[in-house]
């Protein structure tokens, strides 16, 4: 076993958990290797320095604090949710906003790529925008980039597609405008 | 029905009776080891309760027969992960620094509510550069640290407390005491 060997259970072996055969082994290495004998001076050191730290002592209420808590579960549970909440709320609102942006935009480009049959999720009565007919299913698909153009809010109106039309290569057409009865 | 519901208020009353002379018992030692791990009396106070309270709601599954200082410390670590990952990082101020530096320089003075110095067994300053050793290092080989070398368990206890293994213990605890080493320095003025 070479040094680097040794060096990686002297913790062990300076606290006892190597079994007897290891231990005989580190300690007949240590003995000649005045280089891992150092290292093992230090982590004793180490060792003893952090248990001669003093016990940090809680309040003289905390004791009776945390009876009172258990004594009151509705209470420290409304408090410990608030606890374990607070920086979630604090830190994430901004990430939570943009989100539901995310979402909101996801739920508009689902609806904006809608196809149906002649029947629209929503749509103001009139309104000018370009729209593209799906020649052979009668259906749609509505543009998400023109400006202007209403969102979805109400339910399967049917559509009636007014103005001009022209036609595409790949079977869809171009009105300038379109009409969603009541 | 009646007598199903007195015998359960009767268990959870000796329950309670016990959980209280547990924790009566281990509140100090859970506390010392709450403030080596947050750094602060603040958040060990925080996290010592929030520990107890945890434990009280999971009493039922605690098997009387292991030791109760096993399972809280393993309930601790869980507190103090799920802390760390909820809290966003701390700003970490030099008390040597002063706070503005526009002419008006000013000083953090910290009240000492420890105890005096004739008790202590290593100086304030000594102390005090422990801590912030501990403190910088990775959470996982800070609790194995703290768990085997101040409250002196074993490997075994402390991979129950850490909920992993000897083998890793081993190797977290030596890399930790390096890491301790290397951000003390030299350790024969300290000691």
């Amino acid at each position: 076993m070479n040094c680097r060997h040794i060096i990686n259970k002297l913790s062990a072996y300076l606290d006892g958990e190597l079994t007897g055969e290891e231990m005989l082994m580190i300690r007949r290495h240590v003995n000649e290797c005045e280089s891992c004998s150092n290292e093992l001076a230090t982590v004793r050191k180490t060792k003893l320095l952090l248990s001669r730290l003093r016990t940090a002592m809680p309040r003289e209420e905390l004791l009776g604090d945390i009876m009172l808590c258990l004594d009151h579960p509705s209470s420290s549970r409304v408090r410990t949710f608030w606890e374990a909440h607070r920086y979630i709320l604090a830190n994430n609102f901004a990430r939570a906003g943009f989100a539901a942006a995310l979402c909101g935009l996801f739920l508009i480009a689902v609806f904006a790529n809608y196809t149906g049959t002649g029947r629209v999720n929503a749509g103001y009565v009139g309104s000018q925008y370009m729209a593209m007919i799906d020649s052979s299913s009668n259906g749609f698909t509505r543009m998400p980039n023109v400006p202007g153009m209403p969102y979805c809010i109400s339910n399967d109106r049917p559509l009636q597609v007014v103005g001009d039309k022209s036609p595409y290569a790949d079977g869809q057409m171009v009105v300038s405008a379109a009409v969603f009865s009541q | 029905m009646e007598l199903t519901c007195s015998v359960t208020e009767e268990s959870r009353g000796q329950d309670r009776r016990l959980f209280d002379q547990l924790m009566a018992k281990h509140h100090k030692q859970a506390y010392n080891v709450a403030f080596r791990m947050s750094g602060n009396h603040s958040d060990a106070d925080d996290l010592t309760q929030e520990a107890f309270i945890r434990a009280y709601r999971f009493f039922g599954q605690y098997k009387r027969d292991m030791p109760f200082e096993g399972w809280l410390y393993r309930i601790m670590t869980n507190v103090f992960i799920d802390g760390l990952r909820r809290k966003p990082k701390s700003v970490v101020r030099s008390l040597d620094q002063p706070i503005s530096g526009d002419g008006n320089d000013c000083y953090m003075e910290i009240e000492d509510k420890g105890i005096g110095p004739e008790d202590a067994m290593l100086s304030s300053e000594v102390e005090a550069k422990i801590q912030d050793a501990l403190k910088t290092m990775p959470e996982v080989f800070r609790l194995t640290v703290i768990y085997a070398d101040i409250e002196g368990l074993s490997y075994e206890e402390v991979a129950e407390a850490t909920r992993t293994n000897v083998g890793t213990v081993r190797s977290r605890l030596h890399r930790g005491r390096r890491m301790l080493r290397e951000k003390l320095g030299d350790m024969d003025g300290l000691i």
